[in-house]
This record gives C-alpha cells, structure tokens and sequence, in this order.
C-alpha cells in the first residue's frame, strides 16, 4: 500500500464553507491566545528588560511598551491609559525584530515591526469582528518611531511601496510548511499553499508592502473570503529569508497563532508598469470614494456581486435568454475578425474516450448546422470563428436542446487534422449557475484530411509562471499570471499602472503547436463564468470565447485582447510531474 | 456691429424656442449688450433682472448636476418640461425628466454622476433673452462637461476595476444649452432644455473613451 505523500484537502479553499463566526464564538476561541503566539523556533530576548515608547503619525496610537527581563510578558499603556498586561512573542531579522502580542479579553492585538537601527516601527493594529464576517483579521497601519528621550524624533517612516510588486519567492517556514507568494500587485497577492492545499490552485488576497530599505521589506495579506486569517511577515531580499505571524481560525474553526522563521528562494521577477520615478508611496484608486471605516481597503468579493443562482433561476434565465454572440463586450474590443474558412466545409470532430463526435455543415459565416453522430436531425446555431493561426480555427457554439444548456469552444487545426473541444456546461454540486467543463482531444474528419492514429493535442506546462498583459478594449487591460498548471490569477491595473485587485480560477492549458496554446479558466465561486482562449505567442494575440449565466440569461460571448509579455516566475519545479 | 450681433442672436433664439410667442428683448451675456439693449426697450430694467435670475437659474443647474444633487435639479424645471439629451426626449419633470436624472445619472456612477462638472465658459457666445412680457425666455448657454459614464459590463474584470475606482469611460465635452425658460408665481423655472455636444475630447493621462456601444443607454419607457 503507498503512503500519500502530500496531503490534499477534502475541498480547495475556494470551496470550504467558513464558518460564519459569531463576536462571541471569537472571543471565546482568542482565550487561547493568552499564552502568546506559538513558535518552533526560540524567540528573542532581545526585547527583554526594555521598554519602549513608539509613537505614530496620523492620530494613531502611542505605545508604551514594558517587558519583563524574563519570560515573554509585557505591559502596555496605549494613548497613556492603563497597563495591560500580554504575553507577546518576538522574532529577529537583522536589525528588525516582529513583536507579535494580543490584548487578552479583547478581539484586538498588535504586530509591531521596530528598525533598532533607525529607531522607525511600523504597526499593525489588527483586530477581529470588524467586517460582516467577524473571523475576517482586520488591520491598520500605523508609521511611527521609538521614541528616544533627548533626541528629536525621527523625519523617515517606513512607507508603502512598489519596489516588491513583480517579485515572487518560494518559502520554508520553520513549521515545514511551503508557499509559493507572489507580488503582481500594490494591493494583492498571489499565493499557493504547497504543504496545505497540495499545490494544485493558486489564491489572492488583499496585500499591504511597505518598505524599511532597500533590503528590507515588510508584508501582510488577508485571506478574505476564505478563512480571513492573516498572514505578516518582514522579508530580507538579499538573504531570502523571512521572521512572520499568522492570525486568524483555520478550516476546522481552530485558532492559528504562531510565529515562524522561514527561508526560501526568489522565484523571479515580472515587469512593472508604473511610471519609471512612481516608488508606490500612495496608492490613487481613481474615482472610489474615500474609505469610512477603519482599515477598509479595496477586496474583491466575487460572491458579493455574482450571488448564487439557484437551479430554478438558472433554468428561467436561460428560458428567458440564450444568446450565442449576440452584442458588443467589452472584452472583444480587440479581438480578431471572424474568419469565413469553415464556410462550404463538412466535417466530422471525433473525440476520444467517448467523447462527443459531432457533425457540421458549415454553409454561412456565422451560421452553423451540427448533429450527434448517428442522429438523423441537424440543428442550428449560430456561432463565430476565427483563424488565431495559419490552419487553426477556433470557433464556437450552443448545444442547443441540451438539458445542462451546453456549449462548446473548438479548436480545429486543420495542418494536423486534429482538434480539441472545451465543453461548458451548467451546474455544479456549488452553484446552478457555474459552470463546468470538460476538455476532449480528438480528430477532424473531413474530405481531404487523414488524421492521426495516436497524435493529439496535450495539456502542457509551458505556459506555468509566465505573466502576460491582456488589452481587451481601450482602458481595459488585465494581467494574467500562470500560477500553476491547473488555476491562473488575473490582476487589473490601478490608473498608475501599478497592479490593482487579484483574483484566482481553475485552469487548464493545452498545447496546440510551438507557441500556440488553447487555456481555459473557470471562475469557480465567482460569477461562475467559462472562458476559453486561444494564445498565440507569436503574435501576442488571443481570440476566446465567454460561456456565462447570469440573471439575465445564458450568453456566449467573443473575447479578444492584445498582450504584452510581462515576464515570468520559475514555478514548474514546485509542481511535481509534468501535465500528460 | 452690436445691432448685427443682437440680431443675430434673436434669430436664433427665435427658432430654439417655438414656445415663444412674442418677441424677445436678447441680452448678449457677459458683453456690454445689456447696458445697449436697456437704452433700446422699454422693459430693459425688469428684463436685466429677469436675465440675472436666469442665469442664476442656470447656475443653479450647473451646481446641482456637479453636486449630483438631482432632486435639487428637477424644482428648476416646470412640471411639463422637457429636455433633449443625446437623442432621448425626456418630458414631465416627475416622469421624464426623473427618468434622465435620477435614475439614469445618479444610478449610473454612484455616488458620481454621469456628467459631474458642467462649468460655464463665458469667452463663448452665449445669449439670453427675454420676452417683452417677462413670461418666457431662451438662453443659449455653452459650457465645457467632464464627462463619465459607467461601462456596461458585469464581468468580473469591469466588477474589479470598479472596486478601485476604475470601470468608468471619461472624456472632455464642449457642449452647448439651448433652453426656454417660463416664469411661473414670479419664480423662472426651465420649460425646456437641449443639450447638444459640439465636440470631445479624451482626457490626457484617462482611460480611452470606450466604444459607445459599451455606455449606458437610457432606460426604455413602458
């Protein structure tokens, strides 16, 4: 009997039902942290017998700080007011050291990163039950010094930056635990939980960088929408190595607070698109209006907008509308003209491993006639197709009278006589209105083509780390990075340029020919939408196909943008065996 | 040359307003016309203070449209107003005119409107006049809009670019305000607006103007 190596979990993180937490369901579970953070490694003393008064900018709290010459118990006095008494830990990178404590009896702690060169400390007051979902860490930021009797303070603060955005590392904590992070944006991040969640999808979360100096740097996200735990650490660049904590109540509502040292390597370093002599001090979000709760930032909760349809829904929205094509998109702006090749043709896609083989009569540039093979009636459709490559055609359609309300994106390549079909359909045991897909390689039968025997397109990793810029319409442009071979993320940019709000799905990708690729992603947990692309390398152009229900019924839709090749991380050894 | 000018302007005056019955006493706005114009009709007096309020009436409009301050901007209009903006008729200030404003403008780009800054520009040639029994008036009024309008999409790429302040069209108007005006218990109220864009113009640094087909168009009325 083998021995499973790397635990999956029973669900990926997209798909766990968090608990709904109540205010009194944390504070009963915070009385764990009493005892301070957990820590496999030995803390520092560095911190004991001292005290320490950091003030911040900005009407932000002044912090007394106390602590005992032995053992990890300290006193605070915050703003003057009363002592509390903590138990705190403390961890040491260079001249940084990360103090990590809770206020006992409170939802409420601070992660305090003090530069004992500069005698500059940034704050983390973190707190939970500040959001809708109370198990969500909350934070703010608070830039100060340590206040030197004698001495004029300080003028230099730590500040927010984007000197990390393009960077990604492979990490080791101390716990043994391994994650790939990576930094597309001033306001997310990217990360895969290796040792956790098996490596197969990556997740985003909201992502504050603030820079010490040139080497030193400090991080945090917050995993909202998943389990809303926190993630701090200060990273040195030269060294690669890392002191942090997590906050926050893991999948089975168990609180996680622990202090780790970890260590890793640079994965790589993608392009930045801000102008040259813009250092990411501020971050302009254009016209959203200013925020009005305390430590509110930009977080995109696709479940929030895209709430779940039910199967009944589902069904009147599609009776209501099913629309292959039918209007401008945004996303089509500048994708290819349609391509009159199939007109005239007959043909025959046959997929393996039972899959479907349909049979087409192609006798207009945007209508169709296709039937099951051994079926005798022919329906109609209407569909678009384009030509991404010499001899590739891409084209797709409705299945209509199909009960899922199917739909298909073929690729037909024409030089091989071989194709390979993303089937989309509706309804997942998560949501009526997601959809779902199965990829299917195969062959074209046609007068004229003699197809291979055993030669079929394949998924492939050739695309995993790299990063590429999408143009859709004039002012729409995404980034897409490659996380693993089974999911991407997408980044949209803030008007500077700077990459703005994140978000990960499923994906698949399939190699057509050297530099040609059909990619599929799933916005799984999101607005439930398949889209299927083929990415041409060559001429750094895609041409794809939307299939999404919504209120107000099922569309298909063109997808189109121009890329720029923005880099790319080295990822695939992370990832084990390589895709069939 | 004054004589010429006024003239001209009456003309035109004349046309944008069928409403009007008699004829106008046309003030050039911003021009030494009024002072030329009292010496000429017997109502110059009242029809200076008509056209101040006027203008003061359409400053008022300006400020409500920038403020998003839509029902401030409908007590301007009289009940059965009507208003002409980018091919759609709105008529009946509870009716029409509400469709436009507070359901089109103010639900479009919350909490922006779809046009926010409607800033007056008296090097242009604006004109006013006033009925010889101050009971109605037309104005012609040019005016530089920033313009904005949400991007009509619920893909989660525009949803995303809408949390940071993005997902929004932007571009420069030069636009021009043919109005008619009525007085009505000694208050000018609008009888009618037309709003025509004369040229525009994308903001340097903004996101290009995306196509018009991607723009919010009017709700359809029942």
């Amino acid at each position: 009997m083998g021995v499973q190596k790397i635990n999956y979990p029973k669900e990926q993180m997209h798909r766990i039902r968090y608990t709904k937490l109540t205010d009194q369901q944390i504070t009963a579970k915070l009385a764990a942290a009493t005892a301070g953070p957990a820590c496999v490694s030995a803390y520092t003393d560095a911190l004991a017998g001292k005290s320490l008064h950091i003030v911040t900018d900005n009407s932000g709290p002044s912090l007394a700080y106390s602590f005992k010459s032995k053992g990890r118990q300290l006193a605070l006095s915050v703003d003057g007011g009363p002592a509390i008494q903590a138990t705190y830990g403390a961890l040491p990178l260079q001249q940084l050291v990360l103090l990590s404590h809770l206020i006992p009896g409170t939802q409420k702690g601070y992660q305090v990163i003090l530069d004992l060169d500069s005698h500059l400390a940034t704050v983390f007051e973190v707190w939970f039950s500040g959001y809708t979902d109370n198990r969500e860490v909350q934070r703010v930021i608070h830039f100060g010094y340590l206040e030197t009797k004698g001495a004029e303070p300080p003028k230099a603060r730590h500040s927010l930056t984007n000197r990390l955005e393009g960077k990604g590392f492979h990490w080791k904590q101390d716990t043994g635990i391994e994650t790939l992070e990576l930094y597309p944006s001033v306001l997310y991040s990217n990360f895969v939980e290796l040792t956790r969640f098996g490596g197969e999808l990556s997740f985003c979360g909201p992502s504050d960088y603030v820079k010490i100096n040139d080497d030193l740097y400090i991080y945090s996200r917050v995993e909202c929408e998943f389990s809303g735990t926190m993630t701090l650490y200060a990273l040195d660049l030269n060294a690669v190595k890392q002191v942090g904590v997590r906050l926050g109540f893991d999948a089975n509502d168990a609180l996680e607070y622990y202090m780790f040292n970890g260590g890793g390597e640079m994965v790589g370093q993608i392009a930045l698109f801000e102008p040259f002599d813009d250092h990411g001090e501020k971050i302009s979000l254009g016209n959203r209006p200013a925020p009005t709760r305390k430590g509110e930032r930009p977080v995109y909760r696709p479940l929030l907008t895209n709430p779940a349809m039910s199967h009944e829904e589902v069904e009147a929205a599609c009776a209501k509308s099913s629309v292959a094509f039918g209007g401008p998109s945004p996303m089509a702006g500048n994708r290819l003209p349609n391509s009159d090749y199939l007109v005239g043709k007959e043909l025959t896609v046959r997929y393996d491993d039972g899959g479907p083989v349909l049979q087409y009569k192609f006798a207009e540039p945007k209508r169709l006639q296709w039937r099951r093979e051994g079926t005798s009636e022919w329906r109609e459709e209407s569909y678009e197709a384009w030509e991404p490559a010499p001899g590739v055609i891409f084209f797709g359609h409705l299945l209509g009278g199909s009960p899922r309300h199917d739909g298909v994106a073929i690729a037909l390549d024409f030089d091989n006589a071989m194709t390979t079909c993303v089937q989309g359909w509706l309804g997942t045991p998560y949501m009526a209105n997601e959809a779902a897909r199965k990829t299917w390689f195969g062959v074209i039968e046609m007068q004229g083509l003699i197809p291979p025997q055993y030669r079929r397109h394949r998924f492939t990793d050739e695309l995993v780390g790299r990063a590429m810029t999408w143009n859709y319409s004039p002012g729409l442009t995404s980034m897409h990075v490659y996380t693993t071979p089974y999911s991407f993320s997408w980044i949209i940019f803030l008007p500077s340029g700077a990459g703005g709000l994140e978000w990960s799905g499923p994906a698949q990708y399939v190699k057509l020919r050297d530099d040609l690729y059909l990619f599929n992603w799933l916005e799984e947990a999101c607005n439930g939408t398949l889209g299927i692309l083929v990415i041409n390398l060559r001429t750094m152009h895609d041409v794809g196909i939307g299939y999404h229900c919504g209120k107000n019924g099922l569309s298909m839709s063109g997808i189109g943008a121009q890329a720029r090749n923005a880099g790319a991380y080295e990822l695939r050894k992370f990832y084990g065996p390589r895709p069939a | 040359m004054n004589t010429k000018t006024v003239a001209s302007r009456r003309n035109f005056l004349a046309a944008a307003s069928a409403t009007l019955s008699a004829p106008l006493a046309a003030i050039a706005v911003g021009t030494t016309a009024p002072t030329a114009r009292a010496a000429a009709q017997p109502r110059d007096h009242t029809a200076l203070e008509d056209a101040e309020r006027i203008r003061d009436l359409h400053h008022a409009y300006a400020r409500a449209l920038n403020a998003g301050d839509y029902e401030q901007l409908l007590e301007l209009f009289s009940e059965d107003a009507r208003v002409h903006f980018e091919g759609g008729t709105f008529t009946g200030r509870d009716l029409g005119l509400r469709r436009l404003y507070v359901e089109h403008f103010a639900q479009r780009i919350a909490p922006q409107a779809v046009h926010v800054q409607l800033l007056g520009d008296p090097a242009r040639a604006d004109a006013l006049a006033v009925a010889p029994d101050g009971r109605r008036a037309a104005a012609r009024f040019h005016c530089l809009v920033r313009a904005q309008a949400t991007i009509v999409s619920s893909v989660p790429l525009i949803e995303m670019a809408r949390l940071q302040g993005q997902g929004v069209a932007e571009w420069w108007e030069a636009g021009c305000l043919d109005n008619s005006y009525v007085r009505i218990a000694d208050r000018w109220r609008i009888a009618e607006l037309n709003y025509r864009t004369l040229g525009a113009a994308e903001p340097i640094g903004a996101a290009r103007r995306v196509r018009p087909e991607l723009l919010p168009t009017f709700t359809p009325t029942t």
